[in-house]
């Protein structure tokens, strides 16, 4: 044993003679690299522990590789510049260096440096020692994107005063990345699907977290299904339950008690957390009217609460509210009513985390919307303006008030208000609204569309009326419905639920009826949406004053007629017409028109398809008028695509007036696939043409007008 | 004559069309026909009486000249129309006109005078409540603004 001993020493000691000699010992290991394990620390609380950080060393061929040596580290307060500790720590054989540090009292950005000693090969992990407010923070709808083209966004808007964004869960898509100093994102997507994740946005001490979903369509947007329907009842099984609770309205800080009714699953069915729908009813309705509509969405799998709240304004089955929330100050009262929507979303998210409750675990605080009818609508308004607090992913307005309406609330708004911007937050949303409303009386979807940031769709519902909301009032006098109360709800659930499915469960199938087309040419609904696709080439939203150009800067030409760009409704009243949103309005003075808006030989190659809304000034529908559109490329080649044909009209774009009652006098979306202008070349588009014809000169009150010309 | 010229120019720069609609582009819109019958615009209320009357007579030129755009114009054209179409006429706009005649008749408004300006608010009642319909006086006569 002593003799075997002896010999490896001996041997060893000729190695190390002959060291570098290569005569078959092993060379030292080169390290090339250095990883940390976890690779960011992310945000911690001042004075909390601080996980330890594993750096290992791997050579060339990534392989791991055991040192001998040490591995200095730096601890630098970014906010500073300055370092605030230092140290030293042996790999001691093993392959990992193992770094504790301790806790940090002061709120800053930090980083960790770790250096191989005697090389400079060094890797950084991040560490930010903040206080974490507003959970779980905001949610963001982060503009959708296409496979390969370019993508850019912002969610600054989230965290007003952000200096810093990091992020904290989650994965942004690859080919994307993050501005950590200003909130935007950029580059070209290159994976399709739905990416949720979270990030830190950093102001002074704190960090707020901000909840994102963007999604990724592939190039031919695949992920679209045609043709889903809504209206057949869904799998679950509907049961309701009653709720009553005490509150204290954040609008006017009184303290009163309320009633839900609560349209669920069952809940044995209910395996996780399911998105919930606060709901507010109308004036004039009880909170127990609308039990069709929201025990239809229900049988989705949604979770719905009807609000009472027979504070905020009338309602049959209550008592008399104040006279100053319900007709002295109706803004007042429905921003009353928006108080009344936070704390129903407050009670049911406090019972889902309430161990031992019937709802415990059943209600995703992720996933919250809030809709309305009526003045319950306008509450729905006033929540929106609220949405980064409220932590609400979208809003459901059903012929709903427009706050702005009043002028009281028009920044800055007259007490007990508050501010209502003229364009609406950031955010999802779906309005309803009937065509033969005679309880409001203004055409708010049309006003509506052009004052959207977020995703957002818009539908007029051919023939409904006001009260068909309701399952129990009759319709509004002087309203003349021509649809049925039971198709009126059948619409609107059909939207309501594909909007849901859409932002609780990012349903990509359901983007082609929010937001793609599929209800051209209805008879049934006009439709108008804002996508909120990145990188569209918007030629003219139709708001410059110059309206002799576009926004790309070509100019503008109509022959035949005469156009002004202004709102297509009186500004006479109230703030009717008067938010400054305008349209291109068309008058005709000859029997063939066109109006040209020239593009800088403009490259639309990524993009699929051409958009615009537009509307017509009878009650007669398109009939009066051929359309088509002519684009022309920087070599002169043209393309031609018939929108309508008065002499064999058709349903392929616009709606085909049959006869009365239908009018076909709203906004209305249309869409041509990019793949119908054969023959040009789409990355240098030239000029886009409308070209009308007519049988006779039209009449003054023969207007077509139009919006938002623009290529997604 | 050049001082002429001047006055003229500012009373174009400073005509009440040019206050209230865009500039409009194009073809220069085609003359129109005025009304056999003029409003009067002597009150609020006898401008209100008579816009009624011609909302349902389908009468677009009288509209036409209850409308601010037209003060001063010798002559209207067919932009003048299309405007009056929009603001009196127009299918989505009719409910509330139809409204805001109810509350006339019935005597539910009030009218609030400001200067050169008025308010007339209207109690149409339903979840509205009521409506504002503003007014504008040009050289002492009154049109919807």
């Amino acid at each position: 044993m002593k003799r075997a001993l002896l010999i490896v020493l001996l041997l060893t000691g000729c190695n190390r003679s002959h060291g570098g000699g290569g005569g078959g010992s092993p060379a030292p290991p080169v390290p090339a690299s250095l990883v940390a394990v976890p690779s960011d620390l992310g945000v911690i609380a001042p004075g909390a522990a601080i996980p330890t950080v594993a750096f290992t060393a791997y050579d060339g061929a990534g392989n791991v590789i055991a040192l001998s040596g040490t591995l200095d580290w730096t601890l630098t307060n970014l906010d500073t510049a300055g370092i605030v500790t230092t140290g030293s720590q042996s790999f001691a054989g093993t392959p990992t260096a193992t770094v504790a540090l301790s806790p940090i009292a002061i709120a800053a950005l930090y980083r960790v440096t770790g250096t191989i000693n005697g090389t400079a090969i060094s890797t950084n992990v991040p560490l930010a020692i903040l206080t974490i407010q507003d959970a779980p923070g905001p949610f963001v709808a982060m503009k959708s994107g296409r496979v390969g083209n370019t993508y850019s966004d912002s969610v600054a808007f989230a965290v007003p005063g952000a200096t810093f964004w990091m992020l904290a869960t989650g994965a942004i898509p690859a080919g994307i990345v993050l501005d950590s100093a200003t909130g935007g994102f950029s580059g070209a997507p290159t994976i399709a699907g739905t990416s949720t994740f979270t990030l830190y946005a950093r102001a002074g001490a704190f960090a707020t977290p901000v909840r994102c979903a963007l999604s990724v369509f592939s190039a031919a947007e695949t992920e679209w299904v045609a043709g889903q329907s809504f209206i057949p009842n869904g799998p679950a099984t509907v049961t309701t339950t009653s709720d009553s609770f005490t509150f204290t309205n954040s609008f006017n800080a009184t303290s009163y008690t309320t009633n839900l009714r609560i349209y669920h699953p069952t809940l044995a069915s209910i395996t996780s957390p399911a998105a919930l729908l606060v709901f507010h009813r109308g004036r004039g309705f009880n909170y127990l009217d609308y039990d069709n509509i929201l025990t239809r969405i229900s049988r989705y799998g949604f979770i719905c609460a009807s609000v009472e709240d027979y504070q905020a304004f009338f309602s049959p089955a209550a008592p008399a509210p104040s006279t100053y929330y319900d007709s002295t100050r109706p803004d007042a009262g429905m921003l009353l009513a928006s108080g009344a929507q936070e704390a129903a979303l407050n009670r049911m998210v406090a019972r889902s985390q309430t161990i031992g409750d019937a709802f415990e675990n059943k209600i995703d605080a992720d996933r919250l919307f809030v809709g309305g009818h009526s003045r319950g609508g306008g509450a729905t308004h006033g929540s929106h303006t609220r949405a980064l607090s409220l932590k609400i992913r979208g809003v459901i307005d059903c012929m709903f008030f427009d706050l702005r309406y009043f002028t009281e609330t028009e920044p800055p708004a007259t007490a007990p208000d508050y501010d209502i911007p003229t364009l609406f937050p950031r955010l999802p949303a779906l309005s309803l609204v009937a065509e033969n409303d005679n309880d409001l009386t203004y055409p708010i979807a049309d006003q509506l569309i052009d004052r959207v940031q977020g995703p957002s769709t818009a539908v007029t519902i051919y023939g409904a009326c006001h009260n068909y909301t309701g399952d129990i009032n009759a319709a509004e006098s002087g309203s003349a419905p021509y649809i049925t109360r039971i198709v009126q709800q059948d619409i609107m659930v059909n939207f309501m639920v594909a909007f849901l499915r859409r932002w609780a469960d990012l349903d990509l199938s359901v983007e082609g009826f929010l937001y793609g087309g599929e209800w051209m040419g209805s008879t049934a609904v006009g439709v108008n949406y804002h996508r909120g696709l990145s990188a569209p080439v918007l030629v003219d939203d139709f708001q410059n004053a110059g309206a002799a150009t576009n926004l790309l800067g070509g100019a503008n030409s109509f022959t035949g007629g005469s156009r002004v760009e202004t709102s297509v409704y009186p500004s006479s009243f109230d703030n009717f017409g008067s938010l400054g949103m305008k349209h291109n309005i068309l008058t005709f003075s000859a029997t063939s028109s066109t109006y040209k808006t020239v593009l800088p030989n403009t490259n639309v190659s990524p993009t699929r398809r051409l958009l615009w809304r537009c509307g017509q000034t009878t009650a007669t529908g398109y009939d009066w008028l051929t359309l088509n559109v002519r684009i022309t490329d920087g070599s002169g080649a043209t393309s031609t695509v018939t929108i309508f044909d008065a002499a064999a009209p058709s349903s392929a774009y616009l709606p085909d007036y049959t006869g009365a009652p239908r009018v076909y006098d709203r906004f209305v979306e249309v869409q041509v696939p990019l793949s119908a202008f054969g023959g040009v070349n789409l990355s240098s588009v030239a000029s886009v043409e409308f070209l009308f014809t007519f049988s006779s000169t039209p009449t003054a009150s023969q207007q077509f007008y139009m919006d938002q010309l623009r290529f997604e | 004559m050049v001082r002429a010229a001047w006055i003229a120019v500012f009373l174009l720069l400073a005509s009440p069309q040019e206050a209230t609609q865009e500039r409009p582009l194009g073809d220069p819109p085609p003359m129109e026909a005025e009304s056999t019958l003029a409003p009067d615009r002597s009150t609020p209320e006898s401008l209100l009486r008579d816009l009624f009357d011609a909302r349902r007579r389908d009468d677009l030129p009288f509209l036409a000249r209850c409308h601010q755009s037209t003060a001063g114009k010798r002559a209207i054209d067919k932009l003048d129309l299309a405007l009056a179409w929009r603001t009196f006429s127009q299918r989505s706009v009719g409910p509330l006109w139809l409204k805001v005649e109810a509350a006339f008749d019935a005597g539910r408004f009030t009218t609030q005078i400001d200067t050169d300006r008025a308010a007339v608010v209207f109690n149409i009642g339903g979840s509205q409540e009521r409506t504002t319909l503003h007014l504008q006086r040009i050289e002492n006569l009154w049109y919807v603004r």
